[in-house]
């Protein structure tokens, strides 16, 4: 027998067999079929009410057990670049502190766009409050070694009938100082 | 730690002295500035969609008719396209589109949209939204655009135009290796091969930064070294397979190629070709890794090779000396194949390719061996394909892959980081990196995720309800408010109290008066019962309503999750139906070679018949 038979021969086997190696330069796979957009788009309506449902369950929850008047919520903010936090520990008055870990999405999920972790709402009568914090994190290119970085801090807010929104944040005065924690409370503009 | 208590204890003990709060800030509802928009942010950067979309809904805003402020559409926009709701996301940045926000912002945007619409085959959305992008891009964003059309180009089976798309900017240079990989498809495709092979050969040879232009690079090296062999070239595909790593995803199909190769004919020599505005320049082919072509290189592991495959003892006779040594070429890729995963069909071919190669070797006993092995590797082969394939008829399949992160609200931006530890996961895999199954995945997810939300609503509100009938079964206890107003020194407004009542003869008509006014006769006054409101929206009203919206959804949010969870297991019943027919392929492949060389003995000892040296 030639080699050029065998060769052909070959050639034959593999063009029979390996239609998956050979289809790749199809580059995409099977799209989706009808079915599938159908169920898609059914879907897509399904979860537009639900988080409709929710929003106003969040609402009705909120009115039933956190009324204006007793209402206090709690957020806590970094305004630290690079500063990732790993816990947060908060007490209201003479209530159990509570402490609140975060991963390290979380933390720097923190230090996108100023945005706000919401640590507690709770009920409280209208007059003068304590509140107090700490938190402990480091900054992402501290050593492994390195101590962790914490702050305190404890203040008074008064509790009006209006619902009352408490910031804690950690800031810092420099760039070498070293992080504190504050507290804000913000009102809505009528 | 132990500062850490310390300092806990301490902080709490009151040591630290209270201060009192500064003044308010004020900030305008809805603005980037209200917390509740912010500590949405949060909640979307954690990747809860969700809630976040919830949270950022509950703000009166966000529900008026009016288009909400821009930071909040923005962020409310992001978190419904995050959480799979599509529709929704796109009308909130149509409505932000003059608002001021920033253009990159804007634009970042759209192309988010079109890629939702890629993924989930919304073809023509994704390439209507994309080409309206085109006029108000900013530069940054050109190759990320460009990458995206050429994709979806692509998957619409126009490549003449996704090759326009990549090169008509001539951006090369700012292009990534994935965009000029496409390209390479994209021009074999629509039949400019020499230009394509060129593209594929320059991402082949190109420096590895990482993990994933590693892996591109042997995908490149994978798809050009097969172009050349299906076009007979086997001398241009064998350095090509020879540059794919020994140990990788693609790297038992470069050795069944790079078997084949050996046997196909050399072909003409490849020229080289000018694409676009790239710059033709040579690059020495990166190499710190183990290739094919290091691994199976002429004289170092030839040996070792043919005693593991048990091929040390034949001595050939009356064959071509050149097809011998191509035969025997061929042999050395295949048999480091055989060792490899045995469901891979590369692997299973290979178990054809090694006995087909003996017989024509003239090593007729030694290719009767590998055929019954080769069968039997194949019936087994079958065999777990059916027990995988029975697994997901039990269900099974699906809820091992999505056990992880069950309560996870990334929605669309989910992925699943690792596979479980599942058989017929494992034969999946193909299939399960496909936006056709990763979509639908994804869906049957949350799905479940809003199933669950929505029974733990249905606790929670038939908790709130009780809650508040409770409230309203035990009103205030008057004595205990007598007691109060007394103790404050108040006069109690109830009866039996004692009220002391005086003439005021001091009141008069507010403001000041040059002289008395007229007195006027008193206005008729006519009182009368208002009739009830139509509609009471309070508490009560509003736990019932959302108790019967919530038990009319979640039937119809449980049929979605089941829809999809056959969907998704008709998807993988088909590819292991398709590999089980494979499978099948080559056993009919082999019985039919075995067959031959029974009949072959039957027929009497076979002049071209080979010595064996015991």
């Amino acid at each position: 027998m030639s080699l050029l038979f065998g060769r052909t021969a070959a050639c034959a086997l593999f063009f029979l067999a390996l239609v998956p190696a050979a289809t790749a330069l199809a580059v995409d796979a099977p799209r989706p079929d009808a079915a599938q957009i159908e169920l898609d788009q059914a879907l897509q309506a399904l979860k537009d009410e639900a988080i409709s449902l929710h929003a106003e369950g969040l609402d009705v929850e909120e009115a039933v057990l956190y009324p204006p008047e007793s209402r206090v919520t709690l957020y806590f903010g970094v305004a630290v670049s690079a500063l990732l936090v790993e816990s947060v520990t908060f007490r209201i008055d003479d209530g159990a502190p509570q402490t609140v870990p975060l991963d390290e999405r979380q933390a720097k999920a923190l230090l996108r766009d100023q945005s706000l972790m919401r640590l507690a709402r709770v009920n409280v009568s209208p007059g003068a409050h304590r509140v107090s914090a700490e938190f402990r994190g480091r900054f992402a290119d501290a050593k492994a070694d390195s101590p962790p970085v914490s702050a305190r801090y404890e203040a008074i807010f008064d509790k009006a009938l209006a619902p009352a929104e408490l910031e804690l944040r950690v800031t810092r005065r420099s760039r070498r100082a070293e992080p504190q924690l504050d507290l804000r409370e913000w009102r809505p503009a009528r | 730690m132990r500062a850490w208590l310390a300092g806990t204890v301490a902080l709490f003990g009151g040591l630290l002295t209270a201060l009192p709060l500064a003044a308010a800030e004020i900030y305008a509802a809805g603005s980037s500035a209200d917390p509740a928009v912010r500590a949405a942010t949060f909640l979307g950067e954690d990747r809860r969609h969700y809630s976040a979309a919830a949270e950022l809904l509950r703000l009166p805003a966000a529900r008026g008719g009016d288009t909400p402020p821009s930071a909040l559409a923005k962020t409310l926009a992001d978190n419904y396209l995050g959480f799979g709701v599509r529709d929704r996301a796109e009308r909130l940045y149509r409505q932000i589109a003059g608002s001021g926000l920033e253009p990159e912002v804007l634009a970042r945007a759209g192309l988010r949209v079109a890629s939702f619409d890629y993924q989930r085959g919304y073809y023509s959305e994704a390439r209507a939204t994309l080409m309206r992008l085109r006029g108000s891009l900013p530069e940054s964003l050109i190759p990320e655009w460009q990458d995206l059309l050429a994709r979806v180009l692509m998957s619409q089976g126009r490549y003449s135009e996704a090759v326009e798309v990549l090169t008509e900017l001539k951006n090369s240079r700012d292009q990534s290796d994935y965009s000029r990989y496409n390209l390479g498809i994209a021009l074999i495709n629509d039949g400019r091969t020499g230009q394509g092979r060129t593209a594929l050969d320059r991402i082949g040879r190109g420096p590895v930064v990482d993990a994933e232009t590693l892996a591109l690079r042997d995908k490149a090296n994978l798809i050009l070294g097969w172009n050349f062999l299906q076009n007979r070239q086997g001398a241009s595909a064998r350095p090509v397979f020879g540059r794919v790593r020994s140990e990788g995803p693609f790297s038992n199909r470069a050795l069944l190629g790079l078997g084949w190769a050996e046997l196909s004919p050399d072909g003409s020599r490849q020229a080289r070709l000018e694409i676009g505005d790239e710059v033709s320049e040579d690059i020495a082919p990166f190499s710190t890794f183990s290739t094919l072509g290091v691994l199976l290189r002429p004289g170092f592991l030839d040996r070792d090779i043919y005693n593991r495959a048990g091929l040390r003892s034949f001595r050939l006779q009356r064959t071509d000396p050149d097809e011998e040594a191509a035969l025997k070429r061929a042999l050395v890729a295949w048999v480091e194949l055989i060792s490899r995963d045995p469901q891979d069909p590369a692997v299973q071919e290979a178990w054809l390719a090694i006995p087909f190669s003996l017989d024509r070797l003239g090593a007729h006993t030694q290719a009767q061996q590998y055929y019954e092995q080769a069968v039997e590797k194949l019936e087994a082969a079958r065999e777990r394909t059916e027990q995988a394939l029975l697994a997901i008829a039990g269900g099974r399949m699906v809820e091992t892959i999505v056990r992880r992160d069950p309560d996870a609200e990334s929605g669309w931006t989910w992925s699943l980081r690792d596979l479980p530890d599942a058989p017929e996961t494992y034969y999946l895999q193909t299939l399960i990196a496909e936006h056709r199954f990763a979509e639908a995945l994804k869906n049957y997810r949350d799905a479940r995720l809003l199933a669950r939300q929505l029974q733990g609503w249905q606790q929670r509100l038939g908790e709130l309800d009780a809650a508040y009938r409770s409230r309203d079964a035990q009103p205030a206890d008057p004595a205990r408010l007598i007691d109060h107003a007394l103790q404050r020194g108040r006069p109690a407004p109830v009866k039996g109290a004692a009220l002391s009542l005086r003439a005021e003869s001091r009141l008069g008509l507010p403001g000041r008066h040059a002289r008395r006014p007229a007195e006027t006769a008193p206005m008729p006054l006519t009182l009368q019962l208002a009739g009830t409101p139509r509609r009471f929206d309070g508490p009560f009203e509003r736990i019932q309503a959302l108790r019967a919206r919530s038990a009319g959804l979640l039937p119809a949010v449980e049929a979605s999750a089941t829809e999809h969870r056959a969907l998704l297991e008709r998807l993988a019943s088909e590819e292991l139906r398709a590999q089980k027919k494979q499978i099948e392929k080559y056993l009919v492949e082999a019985r039919f070679a075995l067959a031959r060389l029974y009949d072959r003995q039957l027929q009497g000892p076979d002049p071209d018949e080979f010595e064996i040296k015991k």
